[in-house]
């Protein structure tokens, strides 16, 4: 958690810590990051606008920033992790895309339909969004509605609703964010 | 050469699934399944057709661009899927009330 609560003549104010700082160097770097690779240019003005526009976004967002907790997910020894997540979601896609082509190009459509919930594993708002934009991402499995602490899951066939249970991305993610899970 | 190949089998690939994903879109029963047809298959055939590009250009500033249209597609097809489906789900309970 990055922020302290403390209770300040009856009411609770949040103490920003100093990992919050971190948020505002990340999206910096990010949005300038952003801005070479757009620009392609090194001209001093095209550096210098992009440093203004990046400090200026970064400015604006300030308070929601310091709202996050994204710091822990983007440290460097977490790098393994990420890429390992990726590559599990990038075989995922391709693998899961091969079956819909199948079900579409079959004459009589073997389709079963069914909607299901799924419990969310993590409180944190960064995973839950991650997670459900994998689950999206794989097809055979839609994410239609989210609530505190649970997807609602559109799945093509039972297989894909079946193949939801044990995701190496669900866990992988699950290790990023540091939870112990059964 | 080789080259050349490598980027021809991966556009025909992509050609592939936006096809199929044209024809679950016809095929389908339902807006659910609908969904699934068209924002799965342009996630595979919109990132093979980006990676050819940039097969095709080699190490270039626009290899990187490409990297980031494909990254930012992945993000947001998700998203737009899942706010469509939220759509449909709640505007389908709300017949079944009335």
């Amino acid at each position: 958690m990055s922020h302290e609560i403390k209770k300040y003549k009856g009411s609770v104010i949040m103490q920003p810590t100093k990992k919050i700082k971190s948020n505002h160097i990340i999206l910096f770097l990010g949005l300038f990051g952003f801005w070479l690779i757009i620009s392609s240019s090194f001209h001093w003005f095209s550096l210098f606008l992009g440093l203004i526009s990046s400090a200026l976004i970064t400015w604006y967002n300030k308070d929601f920033l310091s709202k996050q907790d994204m710091a822990g997910w983007l440290t460097p020894n977490k790098l393994g992790l990420w890429i390992r997540c990726i590559f599990y979601l990038l075989r995922d896609i391709i693998v899961a895309n091969i079956q819909v082509a199948k079900i579409v190009l079959s004459p009589d459509l073997p389709i079963a339909p069914e909607m299901l919930w799924i419990p969310a594993k993590s409180d944190s708002d960064f995973y839950k969004v991650m997670y459900g934009n994998a689950i999206t991402l794989t097809p055979g499995t839609l994410t239609v509605d989210l609530t505190e602490d649970q997807y609602l899951i559109h799945a093509l066939t039972h297989q894909a609703a079946l193949d939801l249970t044990n995701s190496t991305v669900e866990k992988l993610l699950l290790e990023i964010e540091g939870v112990a899970h059964d | 050469m080789f080259k050349d190949i490598l980027i021809l089998i991966l556009l025909m690939g992509s050609g592939f699934f936006f096809l199929v994903g044209t024809i679950g879109l016809i095929r389908m029963p339902d807006a659910f399944c609908r969904m699934h047809a068209t924002t799965k298959s342009d996630t595979l055939g919109a990132g093979l057709a980006l990676v050819a590009m940039a097969l095709y250009k080699g190490l270039h500033p626009a290899t990187l661009k490409l990297f980031v249209i494909l990254v930012f597609i992945w993000m947001t097809t998700p998203t737009a899927a899942h706010i469509m489906a939220k759509a449909a789900y709640y505007y389908e309970k709300r017949q079944q009330v009335k």
